[in-house]
């Protein structure tokens, strides 16, 4: 089982370290605690927990600082917890006014009690170079953050592009197959209807023999429509040959051996679906290969009269990557939804891709 | 209804506020002096207004733990005024407490035992502060009843070894050098400096009372969801 990674973050360090700054400076008081100078360490408390609540610009700051130190001229040793104000301006990114509390306090304390400053200031400043390199890498990560959401964004306008363009070629499509009808069967078709009226005429009229042969005419004329409606469709409809041994070259060329199970015609399948298919299995056999080292990886293809389903399911995941991007699955998704299906993913000791398309729709 | 009468009507509607605020004072009238101070009850007062005051804070975790504070923050009433309307409606309740109090003191033990006024004055610093204490322990906690189980233990032992449930004179020097750091202490400090009429001393403990109060305050009205 995985263990849940805590993070010392810049914050818990900073509220750390500034509990046991206060808690050390009490107990350097603590032998000459007194009414008063315990009344003093409160008020530093407060003045610190107003920075905290509040956020105000650190500068003003100074004023508390000041009184501070004019109270510690009268009551002896308050100014270790000149200290405090020391740590506060060093993590507030205020190196000069640290060093300016921190030099009186080196006036007014004892060498021992000396120390505590300088600790609070080596500290602070620590803490502040951290803390500026965190707003350094929080800027770096917000800015690449925008640009996957701007990818994000450009990638969905792809998409519509997509669809209209599939939309346009499903018109232009109509089109020619109507310029097909027009220049191919149109003129023998004609040429058929006429023939077939002077039959009738020529029957009235008693001239059998020109009446069968314009019969025939019109027999040889249906023929030849026939034929080339047939290579109409022929030449309209795409090669199922060409594709089952790109599918085969697909699954040939993969890493990993792919166990496939084909059942039903996939031939019945309209050739724009067949096509998504294979889209969103060149795009899983992708994923296979970057996020799971597997042992097995099974392809299930069935196709009815209603709706065609692909299973694609794999072992040896990598643990890691449980919860990394999927772009390509989003894109994936997007497309099979726009033509009415469903993809879903179920991920357990193996994974699985599930698409599943409706062949009612007109495609 | 505003929020201010709603928090009253709130805690009045508990079931220990008519007790914690008329019965219990009375009781403390009674407990006998240990000699050398004021009387004990007056220093027990403290324990008990400790505890009213976090009895007195409930609304307001429940509100965060029925979620009402989320709907609160997307309503337009800010969270100052919320937090502001509870807390003056429970200290509304815990002067009255005090005035009691009082009030049944100077009748008990006649108007010369002390300086009752100022005796007033230093209740009502200490309820706010114990007020400002519950709030900021119960920021702490998630469900009432936890808080309340450990607040009942804790707020005991800082109200024995700060010299409210006990007499502080009877606690080892050592003790009672590490329990200034005690907010409850100040109380029974400034209850020995009344009887012994230092007015700085109760000054101070006054002001320190307040300083306490102005922290937790600063602890606890953080908003939490």
């Amino acid at each position: 089982m995985a263990g849940k990674r805590v993070l010392l973050g810049c914050e818990v360090v900073e509220t750390v370290l500034v509990l046991s700054l206060l808690l050390l400076a009490l107990v350097l008081l603590f032998p000459i605690l007194d009414a008063v100078r315990l009344l003093i360490f409160l008020l530093v408390v407060l003045s610190l927990l107003f920075r905290w609540r509040f956020r105000p610009n650190p500068s003003w700051m100074l004023i508390d600082a000041s009184l501070l130190v004019l109270i510690s001229l009268v009551v002896r040793d308050a100014g270790v917890l000149l200290g405090l104000y020391v740590w506060y301006f060093a993590t507030e990114n205020r190196p000069l006014f640290a060093l300016l509390y921190g030099l009186v306090s080196f006036f007014l304390l004892g060498p021992v009690l000396m120390q505590f400053p300088l600790l609070c200031l080596v500290l602070g400043l620590l803490l502040s170079r951290w803390k500026a390199e965190r707003r350094v890498l929080q800027g770096e990560a917000d800015a690449l953050r925008l640009h996957l959401h701007r990818l994000e964004e450009e990638q969905l306008h792809l998409l519509l592009d997509y669809q209209d363009a599939q939309q346009l070629f499903r018109l232009e499509e109509r089109s020619h197959i109507a310029q097909i009808l027009h220049d191919s069967l149109g003129h023998e078709l004609t040429g058929a209807h006429l023939s077939g009226k002077m039959v009738r005429s020529l029957l009235e009229r008693g001239e059998v023999d020109r009446a069968r042969e314009s019969q025939d005419k019109v027999i040889d004329r249906l023929e030849r429509s026939l034929g080339q409606l047939k290579m109409a469709v022929r030449d309209l409809e795409s090669d199922p040959e060409v594709e089952k041994s790109r599918l085969e070259a697909l699954l040939k060329e993969f890493n990993y051996p792919v166990e496939t199970q084909i059942r039903g015609d996939l031939l019945l399948v309209p050739a724009l679906v067949r096509q998504l298919l294979y889209s969103c299995l060149t795009e899983a056999l992708t994923n296979v290969a970057k996020h799971a080292n597997p042992s097995s990886v099974v392809l299930q293809i069935d196709s009815s009269q209603t709706m065609v389903r692909m299973m694609l399911e794999n072992d040896g995941l990598i643990r890691e990557d449980e919860h990394a991007g999927g772009n390509g699955l989003r894109y994936m998704r997007r497309r099979v939804e726009a033509v009415g299906g469903s993809l879903s993913i179920q991920r357990a000791a193996t994974f699985r891709l599930i698409v599943v398309i409706p062949l009612s729709g007109g495609y | 209804m505003t929020i201010f009468l709603l928090a009253l009507r709130t805690n009045l509607q508990q079931k220990f506020s008519l007790f914690l605020l008329v019965v219990f004072p009375a009781v403390l009238l009674f407990i006998p002096s240990t000699g050398g101070s004021l009387p004990m009850g007056m220093s027990l007062y403290g324990l008990l207004n400790f505890y009213s005051a976090f009895l007195m804070t409930r609304p307001v975790v429940e509100d965060r733990m029925r979620k009402v504070v989320v709907r609160i923050a997307a309503s337009p009433v800010s969270h100052a005024t919320y937090l502001f309307s509870h807390l003056g409606a429970a200290l509304v309740l815990l002067a009255s407490q005090a005035t009691i109090f009082v009030i049944a003191s100077v009748i008990r033990f006649g108007p010369s035992l002390t300086n009752y006024a100022v005796l007033w004055l230093l209740y009502l610093a200490y309820s706010v502060m114990v007020l400002s204490f519950s709030l900021a322990w119960n920021t702490m906690f998630r469900s009432y009843t936890t808080s309340f189980a450990l607040f009942s233990g804790v707020g005991s032992i800082m109200c024995l070894i700060s010299g409210l449930s006990f007499p502080l004179h009877l606690l080892p020097e050592s003790v009672q050098r590490l329990v200034r750091i005690l907010p409850t202490y100040w109380l029974a400090h400034a209850l020995g400096a009344l009887y012994e009429k230092q007015s700085a001393g109760i000054l101070l403990a006054g002001v320190v009372l307040l300083v306490f109060a102005g922290i937790f305050l600063l602890l606890g009205s953080k908003r939490r969801f």
